[in-house]
């Protein structure tokens, strides 16, 4: 059997991941916490209203949730996906390996690929790295942090070899 | 380009005397206007029907205190409304065919079109792939057609419709496009195995002349076995509707030969009807409708329902003969209306291969003309459905690359819908029906070769078809027991737990057919992949076609060293996977290696091959 594919991602892109991961978890923790905090201190505010231990019972699981959460996805997942993930640039096809509970590889024929895009959102900017994505006629595929010298490298390359692309399908 | 609109007496005659397009801007038929607000109104009045009939008893009860003078009003002021609305859409109606223009220049199409937004469309050549008719009755009985122009394209592919043409400019315009993309691509694209190289010589404008093809005589055949229907009741509906259709009949200005033609008998189209699953499923709809109607009977004024009450009565004192005649009768009316469907929509079907296409017509009262490029096809896929199976029969599908706008205009219809090539062909033929229709096809690995799956398929199918989702209904349906045992009378839970069991039941027997029927196997040109269960389901796809081939692998089946296998195609909108569950690892890793251009097997056949 043929072994893993050989390239990895640039390893700053963990720092990318973690980043945006926590991000989004205290976002979404906000969204979750913070209309049950205004609304237990508004009540609290109230005398004759005794009754908000529910409040702090859901305030104190929320919280704790949040930091699994935060726990999981910022601390852990990030480095076993960075694990996880290699690719190959081949003379024909693109290959693909990754997912840490579904583990899938991908073989993209280039003569497939229409187009090529490197992408760079903030927080890549920010570790000076880009995102490389081909597209088929049925779908794309990103591979998400290189070096940018790496990704334009990597992005003229591809378009040189699926120039003979047929986008008649 | 001149602005279309502030020039509209640019538009001249759509043909010229030899009968090609005539250069210059043309408008859409006339009868547009009136074809478009009929269809808008009757939708309205559809709407308004289903809209305010569960409201008319009271209503009508409303109106019967408040005396006669109001009644009237009722009556009057509704058909005030239809007229406005119809006169406010034929207004609009006439605007949009003011607006819509199109013409053909050197090398593209040109579609000007929109009242409020304009929107001008150019469509090169090159790029369209096929011209498809389409055509209602209305538009039938006035010869006109609803073209539509599908392009090549990726996921963003979108359709073009032009929406009312006179058939013969439809026929024109659609030899005009081919001929000059054929002009500008050279013959050789066209990839049918008898198309001789066009002469050098080509007509830019007018037909593409018969000594295009000059020593190829036409090659109708019937599919052996299969009666080419002379006299059947098919033609001969088809011929007493020929003067009502008065379109898309038989000659088509295509001037290549028919290198293969079949057709459908009415006996077809019956047993078809009768033998198609979904049919059955709608026997539940209407259940479900019909328990609705005793409530609506009920609020349909008190007189009404004494009578109904009474009926009740009457019917509970013989309710199971009354059940079961009430069941033989929703059966015989489901079959007969899925026989009317069936002969509705395949009556007068007929496909043949021409010229490198696949092109396919059928419908009595909406009659509709598709064609696609062999070159185009993504995959096949031989489908059998639980009657059909038991009947020995199956049907064709080609699945292409549809454009979005196309599949909206067909709302209803799934996305990867394709082209249903034959819908209603014995089992046994079809390899004979795709030699012939299909020859690019006939390197697939046949129902022989497909490798089973490893034993531990079997293990993980019962588990994930039928323990798991019956667990989760089983703990729903105790929950239920025991918070409202009380409600139900004890013989209704004893009905649930039974049709529980006959579901578990059946589950599980699904669960073992899929494990016995799946398999899958490769070669040089294409990868054939069979499941199903009670119904079964065969794809075959090309290699060249694959977009991207994927396995995947959870942690379950990791520890069974078992992983799944996906195909993509751009088949339907946007793409299509086909999915195998459980190989066995190793083979899984075979597939991606065989799915990888660089391993690619030099004996490959034409289809299989990648163009240079």
């Amino acid at each position: 059997m043929r072994p893993l594919p050989s390239r990895k991602l640039d390893k700053r892109v963990v720092r990318v991941w973690r980043l945006s991961a926590a991000v989004n978890v205290v976002i979404w923790s906000l969204v979750g916490i913070l209309p049950i905090w205004i609304l237990r201190f508004t009540l609290a505010a109230d005398p004759t209203h005794d009754g908000h231990f529910g409040f702090t019972f859901a305030l104190w699981g929320l919280s704790l949730a949040a930091v699994i959460l935060f726990a999981l996805f910022v601390v852990v997942v990030p480095s076993i996906r960075y694990r996880q993930w290699s690719f190959d640039v081949l003379d024909e096809e693109i290959d693909i390996h990754k997912g840490i509970f579904w583990r899938t590889r991908t073989i993209i024929p280039l003569i497939r690929v229409q187009n090529v895009d490197t992408k760079q959102g903030p927080i890549l900017r920010a570790n000076g790295l880009a995102s490389f994505t081909v597209s088929t006629a049925a779908g794309e595929h990103a591979i998400p942090g290189l070096e940018v010298e790496e990704a334009d490298k990597l992005r003229d390359h591809v378009a040189v070899l699926a120039r003979i692309a047929q986008e008649d399908v | 380009m001149s602005d279309p609109q502030t020039q509209p007496q640019q538009v001249v005659p759509t043909l010229t005397p030899t009968g090609g397009i005539a250069p210059g801007l043309h408008h859409i038929h006339p009868a547009y206007v009136v074809i478009n607000s009929v269809r808008w109104l009757v939708g309205l009045l559809i709407a308004a029907v289903v809209g305010i009939a569960p409201n008319l008893p009271p209503l009508l009860e409303t109106l019967e205190e408040q005396g006669f003078g109001s009644s009237l009003l009722v009556i009057i002021v509704p058909i005030c409304v239809v007229v406005l609305v119809f006169a406010l859409v034929a207004f609009f109606a006439f605007i949009y065919y003011k607006r819509f223009l199109w013409e053909i220049t050197a090398a593209e199409l040109h579609i000007y079109s929109g009242i409020i937004f304009k929107q001008q469309v150019h469509i090169p050549f090159q790029r369209v792939q096929s011209i498809d008719f389409k055509a209602g009755l209305i538009e039938r009985v006035l010869g006109l057609v609803r073209l539509t122009v599908e392009t090549a394209g990726g996921a963003t592919n979108k359709g073009v419709q032009i929406p009312a043409l006179k058939l013969n400019q439809a026929e024109a315009l659609r030899s005009e496009v081919f001929a000059r993309k054929r002009a500008a691509h050279g013959s050789t694209l066209i990839s049918a195995p008898s198309t001789s190289p066009l002469p050098p010589e080509i007509p830019i404008l007018g037909h593409l002349s018969d000594t295009a093809h000059p020593q190829q005589p036409p090659l109708v055949t019937a599919v052996p076995g299969q009666a080419q229907n002379d006299g059947s009741l098919t033609r001969e509906m088809e011929d007493s509707l020929a003067g009502v259709r008065g379109i898309l009949a038989e000659d088509y200005n295509e001037t290549a030969p028919i290198e293969f033609e079949y057709g459908l008998t009415l006996k077809e189209v019956i047993l078809s009807a009768i033998s198609n699953d979904h049919h059955y499923l709608a026997v539940l709809v209407i259940v479900g409708f019909l328990t609705q109607i005793p409530q609506y009977l009920s609020l349909a004024g008190s007189h009404i329902s004494n009578e109904f009450e009474r009926l009740t009565e009457m019917l509970k004192a013989q309710a199971l003969p009354f059940l079961i005649g009430m069941g033989l009768a929703l059966f015989v009316a489901v079959l007969l209306l899925s026989v009317i469907k069936s002969a509705i929509s395949f009556g007068g079907f007929k496909a043949r291969r021409r010229d490198g296409r696949i092109e396919v017509e059928r419908g009595l009262l909406q009659r509709q003309y598709k064609s696609v490029s062999i070159t185009r096809i993504q995959s096949v896929e031989v489908k059998r459905g639980f009657l059909r199976r038991l009947i020995g029969y199956a049907e064709i599908n080609l699945l292409t690359v549809d454009s979005a706008n196309d599949s909206q205009a067909n709302n209803g219809q799934s996305a990867t819908e394709g082209l249903l090539a034959h819908p209603f062909v014995r089992y046994s033929q079809v390899d004979a029906l795709l030699a012939k229709l299909l020859p690019e096809f006939s390197q697939r690995p046949v129902a022989g070769e497909l490798k089973p799956l490893p034993h531990i398929a079997l293990r993980r199918a019962f588990i994930r078809r039928a323990v798991l989702p019956n667990l989760v209904i089983a703990a729903a349906l105790l929950a239920a027991h025991y918070l409202f045992g009380g409600k139900l009378e004890q013989h209704w839970w004893i009905g649930i737990w039974t049709l529980f069991t006959v579901l578990l039941l059946l589950s599980a027997v699904g669960s073992v057919l899929w494990y016995r029927h799946a398999g899958y196997a490769y070669n040089a040109a294409m990868i054939a992949i069979r499941q199903g269960g009670y119904g079964l389901k065969t794809s075959y796809i090309p290699r060249g076609k694959i977009q991207f081939a994927t396995t995947h692998e959870n942690p379950m089946q990791h520890l069974a060293q078992v992983a799944s296998i996906s195909v993509r195609t751009a088949a339907g909108v946007g793409g299509t996977t086909t999915t195998l569950r459980d190989l066995d690892a190793a083979e899984a890793a075979g597939y991606l290696e065989w799915a990888r251009p660089s391993t690619r097997n030099q004996a490959l056949g034409q289809y299989g091959t990648e163009p240079a």
